[in-house]
């Protein structure tokens, strides 16, 4: 029985199970929140793209560049121009994150070195800037010493999906299968100096009957 | 036990009749405002007031169609991934709104959309980013719709001018090998040019396919022979009721000097769907929903760049009707087994509850009947004609202006500062007629 003793307030039992009850679905109801630490494991609510598909494609196409044997025969870092990753998936995917991150990478780990193709424009318009005599000339920056890129680092994400056929069934099955190529391709010979590529193949089922 | 039959009885007249049959007045507002060449006031009312969960994918498909049809692209994108994402979410049988259904109607069930508008949901997003300039995901729509084609086929497969858009949209991405296939696909299903062979000519010879580049220009002359036209004599692009009729002779488009502007042409407004009904006895009937069936001209173009008028367009027209028809048909079986497990529900339980009481057993019968409503929930902002024009012109800033019949009605348009550039296209969206924004929108 539960009972407030300061007001004499006392329920009978179906009042007090009702409350109980009443009370344990709130907490249940309640929105919660927690954080996930992105390297502590994979998380997979369907069968379509997500982070921890990104966190994979991006660490094995990293390491393969890192481990290839094209950083042994030059003699300085490589110099790498990105020219983004296409997406050929029937998804809405941000592969600018994709590319974005194994630049990222491959500076910190500091075996090449980039040239940002992004802010060429910007850098230009700032460059114009300096010396159109609002800036005094001690300051300016010095025209013609940008870096020329060795290499052009591009890719392509694909997909195919594969649905489990109309038939009598409880659950509906479906198949996708993730392929991200890159490659780097030597800007003065044309040719594609490294490639490697990534495979994700995943199913998901979902009940075909519900509340 | 009666006592307990009876009362639930009386509880259940008392929800049928609290079911409604109508779609969210918001909705209706929002459409009338639309309707009435106000898609700003259709957009607010469509934002601030509130939509029954029920019809929310068709609040989502207006407000993607409105926004469309106001220049509000990006706006339009985020309605129409909102759809599709709703779309995936429902895509399941809810055992509570079955059950309901069977003792109310349909509209009990959350409305989940025919295979016309999934596939028409990826056609105006492909029109979206192509406008926008965003040929990536124009091919990411693409590939979505050739999905829905995929697993319809056969009711969809008439939908020429979705199809010509997947086409356009994968070679617009930088895909002519997969632009050339659904370019090729769609040639084969129509049997004759149907205003895309100009545009696949060009595509299959910049791929060196000379084989499919001779059928395509077979197929060409036969319209251009047809139509009279092959020696380009024509004064003006008036095309007919045929849909083969298409001025397209000029096979060898000039890419050095000249561009392309594709118009997204929408005229008209869809037909609503319409109740059916039988009769199995004189208190049980079935209602379903239908397409009504009204011959209607396809749209007749005259254009005119600058002064000048102009024979080499293409144009791919497609009526949203006949498409939306095919589709509601392909769910015929569907509807027909829903409805007989109704009739039974509805017999079975009014029978029981004449037998525990009679008035209540006619009040029962009296309900059911009179709830027996056809879903008639559609995409109502849809246009009736979709039009794919394709217009060459000379690079550099271009004005086209359109004379455009649409049965009786007649309307004048005229597109400005079209940028051209040689060997590219460029796309602009036009909706005419009903829906058709009243003020100039920039």
């Amino acid at each position: 029985m539960i009972a407030n003793t300061n007001t004499n307030m006392r329920f009978s039992k179906p009042v007090a199970i009702a409350i109980t009850a009443f009370m344990l679905l709130s907490v249940g109801c309640a929105a919660t929140t927690r954080s996930i630490d992105p390297d502590e494991s994979t998380i997979h609510y369907d069968a379509n793209y997500d982070f921890s598909d990104k966190k994979e494609i991006v660490n094995k196409l990293t390491d393969s560049l890192l481990n290839t044997t094209l950083l042994g025969r030059e003699t300085s870092k490589p110099i790498i121009v990105t020219y983004g990753i296409a997406n050929e998936t029937a998804e809405h995917i941000n592969t600018g994150g994709i590319s974005d991150d194994i630049r990222l990478k491959l500076i910190q780990a500091g075996e090449y070195r980039f040239v940002n193709r992004k802010q060429r424009d910007n850098a230009l318009s700032e460059t114009d800037f300096q010396h159109a005599g609002f800036v005094p000339p001690e300051q300016r920056v010095v025209e013609g010493r940008q870096l020329g890129a060795n290499y052009i680092l591009a890719g392509t994400l694909r997909s195919i999906e594969k649905q489990q056929p109309r038939e009598f069934r409880l659950t509906k099955r479906k198949l996708v299968f993730y392929s991200m190529n890159l490659e780097l391709t030597n800007i003065e010979t044309g040719e594609i100096s490294w490639a490697d590529n990534v495979e994700i193949a995943r199913e998901s089922s979902q009940p075909i009957l519900g509340w | 036990m009666p006592r307990l039959f009876h009362r639930a009885a009386v509880l259940s007249v008392a929800v049928l009749f609290l079911a409604g049959c109508a779609t969210s007045n918001s909705l209706n507002n929002a459409r009338h405002q639309f309707y009435a060449g106000e898609p700003e006031a259709a957009l607010a009312t469509l934002d601030k007031d509130s939509i029954s969960k029920r019809n929310t994918l068709l609040a989502h498909l207006d407000t993607g169609l409105i926004a469309h049809t106001a220049g509000q692209y990006q706006k339009s994108i985020q309605a129409l991934l909102a759809a599709r994402e709703l779309l995936e979410q429902l895509d399941f049988i809810s055992v509570r709104e079955q059950g309901a259904s069977l003792i109310t109607n349909e509209w009990a069930t959350t409305y989940k959309g025919e295979y016309n508008e999934h596939l028409l949901i990826h056609t105006f997003q492909m029109m979206n980013f192509l406008l926008i300039n965003d040929t990536e995901s124009a091919a990411v729509e693409a590939r979505q719709a050739l999905k829905v084609l995929e697993n319809h086929n056969s009711p969809l497969k008439h939908d020429w001018y979705s199809r010509a858009l997947i086409a356009m949209s994968f070679e617009a991405a930088g895909k002519p090998d997969s632009a050339h296939i659904e370019y090729k696909k769609l040639i084969d299903d129509m049997g004759f040019d149907g205003g895309i062979a100009t545009a696949a000519l060009r595509n299959a010879r910049l791929l060196g396919r000379e084989d499919d580049a001779r059928q395509f220009a077979e197929l060409i002359a036969e319209t251009d022979a047809e139509l009279g036209i092959g020696d380009n004599t024509n004064a003006h692009l008036d095309s007919t009721d045929n849909p083969k009729a298409n001025a397209n002779s000029d096979v060898n488009f000039d890419v050095k000097n000249n561009g392309e502007l594709v118009l997204f042409l929408q005229a008209g407004s869809i037909p609503l769907k319409r109740p059916g009904q039988l009769y199995v006895s004189t208190d049980i009937f079935a209602a379903f929903p239908t397409y009504p069936i009204i011959p209607r001209p396809h749209l007749n173009l005259s254009i005119d760049v600058g002064d000048v008028p102009i024979k080499h367009a293409s144009v791919v027209k497609t009526q949203t009707v006949d498409v939306a028809r095919a589709a509601l048909g392909a769910r015929g079986k569907q509807i027909a087994a829903k409805q007989l497990a109704r009739i039974a529900t509805k017999k079975n339980l009014a029978q029981t509850a004449r037998r525990e009481n009679e008035a209540l057993g006619a009040i029962l019968s009296v309900a059911f009947f009179a709830l027996e409503q056809a879903d008639t929930r559609s995409w109502e902002t849809l246009p009736a004609h979709l039009n794919l024009v394709q217009i060459p012109l000379p690079a550099g800033t271009q004005q086209v202006s359109l004379l455009v019949r649409d049965g009786d009605r007649l309307y004048e348009s005229t597109l400005e500062n079209i940028e051209i550039k040689a060997g590219k296209r460029a796309f602009r969206a036009l909706r005419l007629g009903p829906g058709a924004p009243r003020t100039k929108l920039n």
